[in-house]
């Protein structure tokens, strides 16, 4: 589907896990909206802290509609 | 007489709304507006994810504690005031426990420690509502009404007062400024400082604040966590440097 995601049941899952930090923030879109401070993971720009994104056990989804999956 | 309370709100939030956090801290400065209550600092408390169970994003829950001379008003005030604060398509709960007048408060820990290990129903919170009549009051604001899990739950983790981190993080006045446990805690938001085993720091000891800090919620404190420094002194962590089994 495209380098960061794959199509699951669960939805657009992000192929690297909770822990990949740098591929997280390589892989934000131009649709990024930074969620609350009490949520976020740290200060940075990153899929991690996307107020679009819903955790799983393993990885997380993006929620967001439409976004670009380059 | 005064009363002290425990409010937890979980599913009150969308995408793209303001999170429950921030619901929970308009609903705090409401009730003191009003006269009715005045709310301390909020905990977040994080529940089990696992796909049986319908979050928005993260499965957390968020609480507080409040003093009042008038419970039934304070609950009253708080339903109808979710019922127009929560954001469409969310799934809100209300939980307001009076920790004093629980008959099993073992039985609301162990719901807490349970939300956090496996998937639990309506049908529980309720079950475990309808034993504490005089002391749990429940409510569902819209949707699913799923939010009563996770709003009981919280509950019981922050009367646990051993789970979870503090809303808000503290800022350093000057980054690199260097303070005594003491001196952090008097200027407001933690209560103790802790190494990251979990021992209080010495009142002598030397906190070099460089970064933003994340108190967690431990012993029913606001606690700072640090490490030690090669040149004695020990550095304030925050959020992203604390160890994940003390952000959970």
């Amino acid at each position: 589907m495209s380098k960061w995601f794959e199509q699951t049941a669960e939805g657009k899952l992000f192929r690297f896990g909770r822990q990949a930090k740098e591929a997280a923030r390589a892989a934000v879109c131009d649709g990024y909206g930074r969620d609350d401070e009490d949520e976020t993971v740290d200060d940075t720009v990153s899929c991690y802290n996307c107020r679009y994104r819903r955790w799983t056990a393993r990885s997380f989804t993006c929620m967001r509609p439409g976004r670009n999956e380059t | 007489m005064e009363h002290t309370l425990l409010i937890c709100i979980d599913d009150t939030d969308s995408l793209d709304s303001p999170g429950t956090g921030q619901v929970l801290e308009e609903l705090l400065a409401c009730l003191a507006e009003e006269g009715l209550g005045l709310g301390s600092f909020i905990t977040r408390h994080q529940l089990l994810i696992h796909p049986d169970i319908p979050y928005t994003s993260h499965n957390s829950s968020m609480c507080s504690r409040v003093t009042t001379e008038d419970p039934a008003s304070v609950t009253a005030f708080c339903r109808k005031w979710l019922d127009g604060a929560c954001a469409p398509g969310s799934d809100p709960g209300l939980c307001v426990v009076e920790p004093a007048a629980l008959r099993d408060r073992e039985r609301l820990l162990a719901f807490g420690r349970a939300a956090k290990e496996r998937v639990l129903t309506k049908e529980d919170a309720w079950a475990l509502t309808r034993s504490e009549e005089e002391a749990v009051a429940l409510s569902e604001h819209g949707g699913t009404g799923q939010g009563i899990i996770g709003a009981l739950a919280g509950c019981g983790l922050r009367l646990s007062g051993m789970d979870g981190r503090c809303r808000g993080k503290l800022q350093p006045l000057t980054p690199g400024e260097v303070l005594t446990p003491a001196q952090l805690c008097a200027r407001g938001g933690v209560d103790a400082v802790w190494d990251t085993a979990g021992k209080p720091l010495p009142d002598q000891a030397q906190l070099v604040f460089l970064r933003p800090c994340k108190p967690i919620f431990r012993k029913n404190l606001r606690v700072a966590v640090a490490k030690p420094r090669a040149d004695g002194c020990w550095d304030l962590l925050s959020k992203q440097e604390l160890p994940e089994e003390l952000l959970v």
